[in-house]
């Protein structure tokens, strides 16, 4: 297929006037699962921060075209509508904001930027009701505060809720298998293989292979000092799991 | 400038017209207070010990007009003015300037029990209700109301009467030319009873600089219950210098909310005075500022009965160059055993320019005391703010979502239902600008 939904050229990124990101390129096509790697302080997470419009990072050089639109010129909230979607490593507590009115608001904020009547609050609740079902979030977190109580486990499937609901073309996992118990892992992941469409595509960013057991990889990229050093096929990240990120270091430093 | 003698000057020169055009149970009151107004020499200014955002002397030096004549401005109430709480309560008065103005239907809608009349016909009904006085006449602002008092609004609940539904006070100014009202309300809540009480401040068309300067006297008999909701939506050409006083007799209960919404200059000072043990007292207060604003709350209560708990939760929310106050001064005596006092200032600074100024005070003469205080003033939560965002939710509307959370819990303290949504609502409204409409206000209104 030739359609591609994300490229990235030679982007650079960072915080407070240090480089984090130090020439990122990255192709995405519909349909595909891409797994992102690589050790700690590598630019993971900058990399998902930048991507989704997170204002604490600075862009310095490069693009990214998201099917066709300037990604880096788009607000947060545009780059939500055009269809990205970051699960976050850290879920936010919001005391006060309940999950109902969050969602609410976050659906038609949607609706009115494609110019669409706000949901009617019948039509809501079966959304909210089909959606919950795809990770088996518990009908009384929806009453509560955005995310104020719930266990770690209930915050990564609440993340994957609101990605449901909000049906993205382009979602990126960050780190969503950190504080995850197995059982837990597995409804995450269910739910991540339910939503998979040959429309969409997912940037599963991760430390360790076991998620990948669960979301299969198209394709795995191995991130390190700000670049990605190295890419390959799912056969990748068995090989990390083996051998460690001593290799890769050593191949890149001794450059 | 000292303000104070152009008043003093002002009464010695007028006295005999302020008293002849107000009833004896008032004019009996004016010579303590010229004489605690003479004693003070001036009015405190910004930069006085309790006046770090504000001055008294600035808000009452400029050259207001006071009816003390009493001439009858017209106040044709349902063209002139409509709320912005309609249909909260069937029970409503107006207060014009300080006059005192029945609206349609008072008299029918009142239960067996409870009265609401003009302040100078309940002192000329009932004098000896007006000897005691709750509000302290060493108080500048109790003393000028004490000497230009003509009128108000009194309002009674006889024993055992349980008023579910609230009585409504909206106060607006109506004149042609800058104008200073010494406002009275005096509530009186007997024995058992329970009454719940709305105040509104609100602006009006013409728009000059109004000086409301007002008291508010209230009392709780045993195991009496006032929920008091103090709402200011005025106009940033009004001042406003405001005591609250109330009087809680054994077991009773207060529940005051004060919010403000919109104004010029303001200075609230709520006064609660224990009179018996096992009282409940629940302060809450929000403020949104905005322009040039400054608003100032101050709460001072001591503890001198055993066994009474007190909460105070004052939120405001600051945006534009607005700047806010808040002082709290718990005492708890020797003697005050099983005090429970809890006190919170939280605020949120919107802007740059912002500025709020807190001091939370707890002082224990008293061992068998549990009390707490605190205060914290902070910015909106970034990674909440991005959070939002990143779920498609407009940042304007994401601000505007936090800072409603952030003031929900002393909405929660409203306990009338309605009344709480129309607040709801109306902070809702505040946040979003005047232009739009709010859905709720529309659900509440079918």
């Amino acid at each position: 297929m030739d359609e591609i939904l994300l490229k990235v050229d030679d982007l650079h990124a960072g915080i407070e006037g240090k480089e984090i990101l130090r020439g990122i390129n990255l192709t995405i096509r519909p349909g595909e699962v891409h797994a992102i790697m690589g050790p700690n302080g590598s630019g993971k997470s900058t990399l998902s921060g930048v991507l989704a419009g997170n204002p604490h990072y600075t862009v310095t050089r490069g693009s990214a075209d998201f099917h066709g639109l300037d990604l880096l010129s788009l607000s947060p909230e545009d780059r939500s509508h055009e269809g990205l979607f970051l699960s976050f490593q850290y879920p936010v507590e919001i005391p006060g904001v309940s999950m109902v009115n969050f969602m609410r608001a976050a659906i038609n904020a949607k609706r009115k930027y494609f110019d669409e009547q706000p949901l009617s609050a019948g039509d809501f609740l079966k959304l909210m009701r089909q959606k919950r079902a795809i990770v088996e979030l518990d009908n009384k977190l929806a009453s509560r505060s955005v995310n104020e109580g719930f266990s770690g486990g209930e915050k990564k499937r609440n993340e994957i809720f609101q990605m449901a609901v909000l049906e993205p073309r382009l979602s990126i996992l960050d780190e969503t298998d950190s504080g995850l118990d197995i059982d837990a892992l597995r409804i995450v992941a269910s739910g991540v293989n339910k939503l998979k469409t040959d429309r969409n595509a997912t940037i599963v960013i991760t430390h360790y292979q076991r998620l990948l057991d669960y979301i299969k990889p198209d394709f795995v990229h191995i991130l390190y000092k700000g670049r990605i050093v190295h890419s390959g096929g799912p056969e990748l990240a068995l090989e990390l799991e083996e051998k460690g990120y001593d290799w890769i270091k050593e191949q890149v430093d001794n450059q | 400038m000292n303000a104070l003698n152009q008043y003093i000057e002002l009464f010695e020169s007028q006295q005999a017209t302020i008293d002849a055009n107000a009833p004896e149970a008032l004019n009996a009151r004016r010579q303590a207070a010229l004489e605690a107004l003479k004693q003070l020499k001036k009015l405190p200014e910004k930069g006085d010990e309790g006046f770090e955002m504000i001055s008294l002397n600035d808000m009452f030096a400029p050259d207001y007009g006071l009816n003390i004549s009493r001439v009858h401005f017209p106040a044709d109430a349902q063209k002139a003015f409509t709320c912005d709480i309609p249909n909260v309560s069937r029970m409503s008065v107006l207060m014009v300037n300080d006059a005192f103005v029945a609206l349609p239907g008072l008299e029918n809608n009142l239960p067996d029990g409870v009265e609401v009349m003009s302040l100078a016909k309940a002192a000329t009904l009932y004098p000896e209700l007006f000897k005691d006085s709750i509000a302290p006449v060493s108080n500048p602002v109790v003393a000028l109301n004490y000497l230009f008092v003509q009128d108000g609004v009194f309002i009674r609940v006889a024993k055992g009467v349980r008023l579910e539904k609230p009585v409504q006070v909206l106060s607006i100014f109506n004149a042609s030319a800058p104008m200073m009202a010494a406002r009275r309300i005096k509530i009186v809540v007997e024995d058992d009873a329970k009454a719940s009480i709305l105040l509104c401040d609100h602006p009006r068309v013409n728009d000059f600089d109004y000086l409301n300067c007002r008291v508010i006297e209230a009392e709780t008999g045993r195991n009496a219950s006032l929920e008091l909701y103090d709402l200011e939506e005025s106009t940033p050409r009004t001042r406003r210098a405001s005591v609250t006083a109330v009087a809680q007799h054994h077991g009773s209960n207060l529940n005051l909310v004060s919010l403000f919404l919109n104004g010029g200059m303001t200075r609230n000072e709520y006064l609660p005075v224990y009179r018996g043990e096992q009282c409940t007292t629940r302060l809450g207060g929000m403020v949104i500022g905005g322009g040039a604003q400054i608003i100032d709350n101050a709460v001072f209560l001591t503890h001198d009965h055993p066994h009474c708990t007190s909460e105070q939760l004052f939120k405001y929310a600051l945006f534009d160059s607005s700047q806010g106050a808040f002082e709290g001064k718990v005492t708890v005596a020797e003697g005050a055993a099983y005090t429970n006092a809890h006190q919170s200032n939280r605020n949120l600074l919107a802007s740059e320019n912002a500025r709020m100024h807190s001091q939370p005070q707890l002082i224990i003469y008293c061992d068998e005391v549990k009390a707490a205080h605190g205060s914290a003033t902070g910015q909106l939560d970034e990674k909440a703010l991005f959070y939002m965002r990143s779920r498609g939710i407009p940042e304007a509307e994401a601000r505007m979502m936090l800072i409603n959370a952030f003031m929900n819990d002393v909405l929660e303290g409203i306990e009338h239902e309605a009344l709480r949504e129309r607040l709801r609502c109306l902070v809702d409204k505040r946040l979003r600008g005047s232009e739009s409409t709010c859905q709720s206000c529309a659900a509440l209104e079918k």
